[in-house]
């Protein structure tokens, strides 16, 4: 099963820190791939959710970008700025608080994984 | 793997901005992203262009350049495409009322200054701050905005000058010469030293710093120069020959040949009182032209003081019926013309008293020097004259009226 959009589109941007807090740098392609493999391919970001994140982070100064020239292209890496290390805390925080709302609120029993 | 070449990747980037993605980050984004794609996905003898436009299809709904959208939408704010949908309509609007504006001048019909106030206004206080606020948002650095911004401040100033010199507004010269400061000091220096170093721009950057710095020159010599020495000249010329026409008044009073009475004139046989009423209703004529045009209430003439001598239309509304309608004959307002009969009148009896004639008042027609055409006294001396000018012919016309009273009274 693969999430719908809407689903995601909510999340999009704490997943994104959560990834960068826990692997210092990446960029693009390897959050999207990184994302599909812990997630078994149930979360697949697409470019055009990802890309304009990106960018809202980092003109909001939680991400720095530093750039590395392959060849002729150039890929940019994103990693956490310090305030960015205190809004994923907050933002991961309150998503498992939301999480439990939402359980709460549509009576949802938790499964034993 | 697949191994993508610089040609290919020269043809990705081309046609990441063919599909209408211009900001340049997000463009190096998705290249390096379908690149890595290709290079994972691909296998080393396979298609590269059909594999390209495959993936580059899953990136979108309808059209690659919704991403820049979005980004610009998450990036900026929530209504950044309605002002710039108001940033179009405002500077294509200003634009053609400006020019039409301009048309309608040069063929002298009627509301060509309410277009020109309309395009200069909108433009300068609606599409150029417009324009600031969402480029300045694009820009990334500092430096880049404050450049921006400087740019924008001096465009405003610009046309903010214009305006109010055409309209003879006060503080024109002072935005006019702040125009010029800022370019000259601040926006050319900063524009060039940014320019000169990236190699790709160094050309371009010095052939427009020359071309702004000759824009600015000719601005200030056209503005700024001309109209001081004018506008000199014009006070200068105009007090001494006021000076004269008072210190004669006194000489003709001291002489007291006659009591000094106003109008109405009584004896229309009578030199000497002809000569007084007529000069004080031109002196009236004068103070009348100077309050309305200078919006104030003096009773006496001081061109020292006077900042509107240039003023084009003023005089010509106050003395001609219709100053704004080219086609038609302008006609002088009574004023003018009981004046004119006057002055015929004064010609008749100081003929009566000489025995050779006197020409100091001539109310003949004369040609003007610029388009040859014969044009009758009034027309000649004050119509579309500027205010400097105007009250020069009067007063020469008083002085000329008073040196009659005193040829009369040497005889």
């Amino acid at each position: 099963m693969i999430y719908s959009s809407e689903l995601i589109k909510g999340t999009l941007k704490t997943i994104v820190l959560k990834l960068l807090a826990d692997n210092k740098k990446m960029y693009g392609y390897e959050i999207t791939q990184k994302v599909k493999e812990l997630t078994f391919d149930k979360i697949q970001i697409t470019e055009g959710a990802l890309y304009p994140t990106l960018h809202a982070l980092e003109s909001d100064g939680l991400v720095t970008t530093e750039t590395e020239y392959i060849g002729k292209r150039v890929r940019k890496y994103y990693s956490l700025s310090p305030s960015g290390k205190n809004k994923t805390k907050e933002k991961v925080s309150e998503l498992a608080d939301f999480m439990d709302t939402m359980k709460f609120l549509l009576d949802i029993k938790t499964k034993t994984v | 793997m697949y191994r993508i070449s610089d040609q290919q990747i020269d043809f990705i980037l081309n046609d990441i901005s063919a599909r209408g993605v211009e900001m340049e980050s997000l463009q190096q984004n998705l290249l390096d992203h379908i690149c890595c794609i290709i290079e994972h996905d691909l296998e080393e003898n396979g298609d590269f262009e059909s594999f390209y436009q495959k993936t580059v299809k899953t990136f979108y709904k309808d059209a690659l350049w919704e991403i820049e959208e979005e980004t610009l939408q998450l990036l900026i704010f929530k209504n950044y495409y309605t002002m710039k949908k108001i940033m179009i309509a405002s500077g294509t609007f200003s634009a053609a009322v400006m020019s039409i504006g301009i048309f309608f001048k040069f063929m002298h019909w009627p509301g060509a200054s309410l277009l020109i106030i309309l395009g200069i206004a909108i433009s300068s206080l609606v599409f150029l701050p417009l324009l600031f606020t969402l480029k300045s948002k694009e820009k990334q650095n500092v430096k880049d905005k404050l450049i921006l911004g400087i740019g924008i401040l001096a465009g405003v100033l610009i046309s903010l000058a214009i305006l109010f010199k055409v309209m003879h507004w006060p503080g024109a010269n002072l935005m006019g010469v702040s125009f010029v400061g800022l370019m000259v000091l601040v926006y050319i220096p900063v524009y060039f030293f940014t320019g000169i170093k990236n190699p790709e721009s160094k050309v371009n950057t010095i052939v427009s710093t020359i071309i702004m710095i000759m824009g600015c020159g000719l601005f200030l010599t056209l503005v700024n120069t001309r109209p001081y020495l004018q506008e000199d000249s014009n006070v200068i010329s105009n007090q001494a020959l006021q000076e004269s026409y008072i210190s004669i008044s006194a000489q003709v009073r001291s002489l007291s040949f006659t009591a000094y009475t106003t109008t109405p004139i009584t004896e229309p046989n009578d030199l000497a009182k002809n000569c007084n009423a007529i000069c004080d209703r031109i002196e009236t004529l004068k103070l009348k032209l100077i309050n309305i045009t200078e919006a104030t209430s003096v009773r006496n003439i001081n061109y020292y003081e006077l900042g509107k001598l240039d003023n084009f239309d003023m005089p010509t509304h106050i003395l001609f019926n219709n100053a704004n309608n080219a086609n038609e004959t302008p006609m002088p307002y009574s004023e003018l013309l009981t004046l004119k009969g006057d002055l015929m009148n004064l010609n008749t009896i100081a003929g009566k008293s000489f025995t050779t004639p006197v020409n100091l008042i001539d109310l003949s027609e004369k040609k003007n020097p610029r388009t040859g055409v014969a044009e009758s006294w009034e027309i000649h001396n004050f119509y579309h004259a500027p205010l400097g000018n105007v009250l020069r012919n009067l007063t020469q016309l008083q002085i000329n009226i008073r040196v009659i009273q005193l040829l009369k009274k040497d005889k």
